[in-house]
């Protein structure tokens, strides 16, 4: 009789992955903003398991591995699309070099011009939306959802050098879009 | 500490990964300097609204919605697969066994009949659906005379434990048809359900051309 997929001992795969889809759906929503497409990215990425499923059984810390993967396919789907976002005014996502966007007090404007110390969930959602994917990842995982630089270098297999200068990097991006936004109101 | 150095501390310090000697001498410095101290709430209120972003619920179960999508993906495989056979010496004969605890099992109308060439090993596909994985099935077959297994000749029962996944399930049977041909019963027995299945097996006369079947889909 014919069988799916693997040719070892069944893999109840709905029983292994049903613990992890809360948390990679909401970790799907804090890197793309949008439930459908966090949808999606879910699904998209569970179908993509499912054949592989005896493999997947097989891996010791599956959380941090869901994670890696999980944001591989979020990278992979974004480069496909072309988005219009508010660059760094270099231009690039660079890590070198000093912050454009953190100033002396001496140089600030009338403090009146401050940002106010609270933000409405849409600024932020709004703010979020204008990073870069790898700033935006970096502040979802780090700020959003709590990990450490040690957890979420382990998780993406990124050197935490270059996610410290990232998460700087997008909070002061984010400020910066926030005061200026405030500046319109 | 001046301002130029307090603020490019603003996140290592809201993140507490600072020494004590510099957290002391910024916490210093913020008591002395009020719009460093308004930067640093600022940036702490940042935070702060990010941690408490609202997370919508989903609109459906991803998990089954996936695996759905994964099974009509296997499906669409075997399929291929089985369309990559010899089309000419192979059947293939659907049957929808509808599986479920309690509920109704879907019986074809009638029995399906199929013709094959007498004297010659033909591959006869039988596909059974079942809406979930069920493991200890006990699948049987009772052979007319006239009709063997290629590789069980004699035997006019065969009897086997198996594993029906999600979707179609296929098992093919290379039959051989001597004389008259006769009915295949076909038996799925799953705890205490029970389904059957008749396949009429007769010889093509000798003036077709190719096997033939009516399946009961």
């Amino acid at each position: 009789m014919t069988k799916t997929g693997d040719r070892s001992q069944p893999v109840d795969f709905e029983a292994l992955m049903r613990p992890h889809a809360d948390y990679l759906y909401r970790l799907a929503f804090r890197f793309t903003g949008s439930r459908e497409e966090a949808e999606d990215l879910v699904q998209d990425l569970l179908v993509k398991l499912y054949p592989r499923r005896g493999e997947v059984a097989e891996v010791a810390r599956l959380r941090p591995w869901l994670t890696r993967v999980l944001y591989r396919q979020f990278v992979d789907r974004d480069r496909k699309r072309s988005r219009l976002r508010l660059l760094d005014p270099r231009g690039s996502d660079g890590e070198e070099g000093e912050d454009p966007f953190d100033r002396m007090a001496s140089d600030a404007p009338d403090a009146e011009a401050e940002t106010s110390a609270a933000f409405t969930s849409q600024q932020l959602e709004w703010a979020l939306g204008q990073l870069s994917r790898d700033h935006r990842a970096v502040v979802a995982l780090h700020d959003m959802e709590g990990y450490t630089l040690v957890e979420i270098a382990d998780a993406l297999e990124v050197p935490t050098g270059t996610l410290k200068s990232r998460l700087h990097r997008a909070r002061a991006h984010l400020r910066a879009l926030l005061e200026a936004e405030g500046d319109h109101r | 500490m001046n301002c130029h150095t307090a603020l490019q501390y603003r996140d290592t310090y809201l993140d507490d990964r600072l020494d004590g000697e510099t957290q002391r001498a910024i916490a210093d410095h913020l008591r002395r300097c009020p719009d460093c101290a308004r930067r640093f709430r600022t940036n702490e209120a940042l935070v702060a609204g990010l941690r408490e972003q609202p997370v919508p619920a989903p609109s459906r179960d991803l998990v089954a919605a996936a695996m759905a999508r994964a099974a009509v993906r296997q499906r669409r495989r075997r399929a291929g697969t089985f369309g990559g056979l010899a089309a000419a010496a192979s059947l293939l004969v659907a049957v929808t066994f509808a599986l479920m605890a309690g509920g109704p099992g879907s019986q074809p109308a009638g029995p399906t009949v199929v013709a094959v060439e007498p004297g010659q090993t033909e591959r006869i596909t039988l596909a059974f659906n079942s809406r979930k994985r069920r493991e200890g099935v006990t699948l049987s077959l009772v052979l007319p005379e006239g009709v063997a297994i290629d590789g069980h000749s004699g035997k006019r029962r065969l009897s086997w434990q198996t594993t029906l996944e999600p979707g179609r399930n296929l098992l093919e049977l290379p039959i051989v048809v001597n004389g008259s041909g006769g009915t295949l019963r076909a038996g799925l027995d799953y705890g205490s359900e029970q389904r059957s299945f008749e396949l009429q097996i007769r010889p093509k006369p000798s003036d077709e051309s190719a096997p033939s079947a009516d399946p009961n889909a």
